[in-house]
């Protein structure tokens, strides 16, 4: 039975980590092993949780169909992988990249302390979880609820059901991701969002330091890694068994792949390609993932069209929308078929304009999103926002030319998703003050992107260390 | 470029076309490219200015990296090491309350209706008097939904089954199931008497 629970998990990733390997991203170092690894994980979970719910929607709940897909498409992979290797198509390892230092530098803790801290930080994860196996109010009462009922739900469809729900307008990648482990497995084992919930997060943070890693070098990957881990929101977050962490995850892997783009070894339509897969799974996982989709496709105008070039832009936007199909359509699926309309929609269209016009309002979500996301306090822990403006300040901003256009990619999207958020707060129907407590964790789904254009901005200790000649 | 004199803080130093390096306060400058303090004497190539170096560049990169590692030790601390310690401390344990959290109590306390009922209905629902009045209402009206997955729990209406949830024990459930009975429902299973299962008498 336990041999059924890992074959759900391992499936999808070995697919995926084949996929990316053979025809994205070819380069075997170290951090593009995690990359592919990290990426293989979502990507792997994303499209599984898109199969069984359109299985289960056309077909019926019988699982042992998807298995037998799921094996043989993998199988498939691994032929051509051997086949590959045969031909010597299989690239070079590239050296390890010899970094001058000094005989003795502070930058040579970081990465055993990272580690360190990446264990006991999981320690904490699994003994936090093993007590609250259920989660928070959102995670057993919407989405873990929404997998019960696609797991036990048997010939009835998810429409049968979902009037009764709480939230049944939500999009149901986790919850159909789950029921599909749930049913490999056999029975609805409180293990199985746990794994999934703490897979999604460590994952995020190996996205994270890999994509600093590539970009900027190992120390600055490791210190990223520590931001976020010292982040204890987002692990709070993340252990429970929330949505928002999977749509952090989508966000940012949408980010770094379109980041890759220009890297030795990665090919770029197959970037684009993942880009807009992961989008698609994003607006699969929540609906704030619809709004994402607007800010990259408006950060990728302004950048790729106004800076990089119409002809290219062009290009780009091509695959990215042939990637967003998957998630996009099976989101338009449920949308129309199962889904109430959300609760946004419960007023008029002059009711929520006239709203728009309240100043006050702007400023009440300003100052919430000062308090309650950059000085969050709930739990004792030093607010990283004020440690990393510190940090700024103490190591200064050297961004590399090329990574200007990426930079400026990442702040136009998370500028108007925090321009979103707060559109949706101020218009809400259901009262201005009663979506504010929520303010910090959406704000926490474009945290990891923040910590990207955070390290990509900084001076690197190496950087600066090497200048020592004042 | 020469370390700054400690005792007059004055640097003169030699800088290559298109860098600037201009201590203390010129960091801040040459990062945001505003001001420029001192004086360029092109003559000689040579930058002059008057600040003493509070910090040189290793000192920024040791109490960078410091103040980022000890942060986020303790706030990882008390993510990992502060739950086990409390509970160590209470109870001796680390693992005194696995499977005690109240939403795992009152998941298995509610999960137990299941088996008097059918496999895919929708039952009714009442914590007393008809209504859900306090918050602690809306957790155990959700915690049976939850609980009682695939069947549908519903509290608006009247169904074949209804489920009487009296887990408040400062309210007098008697009346009510007696009520129920003049309504045709009689009580098909229980659990410690504040956990009810009406049946529509003769369905």
């Amino acid at each position: 039975m336990i041999f059924f629970l890992l074959l759900s998990l391992f499936l999808p990733i070995a697919t995926w980590f084949i996929i990316i390997h053979l025809y994205v991203i070819r380069n075997r170092t170290a951090f593009y092993f995690l990359l592919k690894t990290c990426l293989a994980l979502g990507l792997g979970f994303g499209s599984s949780s898109v199969i069984f719910f359109l299985w289960r929607s056309f077909i019926g709940p019988s699982v042992q169909g998807i298995i037998f897909l799921e094996t043989g498409v993998l199988l498939g992979l691994l032929f051509l992988l051997s086949r590959k290797r045969e031909a010597g198509d299989y690239p070079a390892r590239q050296p390890p990249q010899l970094r001058k230092t000094a005989a003795w530098s502070p930058q040579l803790l970081v990465p055993p302390v990272f580690l360190a801290i990446l264990l006991v930080a999981f320690l904490g994860a699994i003994y936090r979880s093993l007590n609250s196996p259920h989660g928070p109010w959102d995670a057993w009462a919407v989405w873990n609820m929404h997998a019960r009922f696609l797991f036990l739900g048997g010939d009835h469809s998810y429409g049968a059901f979902a009037p009764l729900l709480n939230n049944p307008d939500y999009p149901l990648l986790t919850p159909a991701f789950i029921a599909r482990c749930w049913s490999y497995y056999g029975t609805d084992t409180l293990a199985v969002p746990i794994i999934v919930a703490l897979s999604f997060t460590f994952a995020l943070v190996g996205l994270l330091v890999s994509t600093v890693a590539i970009f900027r070098g190992k120390i600055q990957g490791c210190l990223a890694g520590l931001a976020l881990l010292g982040t204890l929101p987002f692990l709070f977050l993340g252990i429970g068994q929330y949505a928002d962490v999977p749509l952090g995850f989508f966000f940012f892997a949408t980010i770094a792949l379109v980041s890759l783009q220009e890297e030795p070894g990665v090919n770029k339509p197959g970037v684009f390609l993942l880009a807009g897969l992961a989008a698609g799974l994003g607006a699969w996982t929540k609906n704030e993932g619809v709004l994402f989709l607007a800010a990259i496709f408006l950060a990728r105008l302004v950048v790729g069209w106004l800076i990089e070039g119409r002809r290219r832009y062009f290009t780009e936007i091509r695959y990215f929308m042939l990637g967003l199909l998957p998630g996009l359509l099976t989101l338009g699926y449920f949308k129309l078929a199962f889904a109430p309309p959300n609760w946004l929609a419960g007023q008029s269209l002059a009711e929520a304009v006239t709203k728009l016009f309240i100043a006050s309002r702007y400023l009440y979500v300003a100052k919430e999103l000062l308090l309650r996301v950059f000085l969050n306090r709930e739990n004792y822990d030093v607010p990283i926002a004020i440690i990393l403006t510190i940090y700024f300040f103490l190591m200064g901003a050297a961004p590399a030319e090329k990574n200007r256009p990426i930079i400026l990619t990442g702040l136009i999207a998370c500028g108007f998703m925090m321009f979103g958020y707060s559109i949706v707060i101020i218009i809400n129907p259901l009262g201005f003050l009663t979506m504010l407590p929520a303010l910090p964790r959406i704000a926490l789904q474009i945290w990891p992107i923040l910590m990207f254009l955070y390290f990509l901005t900084v001076r690197s200790p190496a950087e600066l260390a090497l200048n020592n000649n004042l | 470029m020469t370390r700054p004199s400690p005792v007059t803080g004055r640097v003169v130093a030699q800088i290559a076309r298109g860098q600037e390096d201009l201590g203390w306060k010129g960091y801040f400058s040459n990062r945001l490219n505003y001001l420029k303090i001192g004086q360029w004497r092109p003559t000689d190539q040579t930058y002059v200015i008057n600040r003493t170096m509070l910090l040189t560049n290793l000192t920024r990169v040791k109490l960078s990296i410091f103040i980022l590692l000890i942060t986020v030790s303790y706030n990882i601390s008390i993510f990992s090491l502060g739950p086990p310690l409390k509970r160590l401390m209470a109870s001796g344990s680390i693992f005194s309350t696995l499977n005690l959290d109240d939403i795992s109590v009152l998941e298995r306390r509610y999960s137990a209706l299941k088996k008097a009922l059918p496999p895919y209905a929708t039952v009714g629902y009442v914590p007393i008097n008809n209504k859900i009045y306090y918050e602690n209402d809306i957790l155990h009206y959700f915690v049976m939904k939850y609980a009682l997955a695939p069947v549908l729990v519903d509290q608006k209406q009247q169904y074949e089954y209804i489920i009487g949830n009296f887990y408040r024990h400062d309210i007098d459930h008697q009346d009510y199931i007696n009520q129920m009975g003049k309504s045709g429902f009689q009580v098909i299973y229980k659990i410690d008497d504040r956990l009810v299962l009406f049946r529509k008498i003769g369905q």
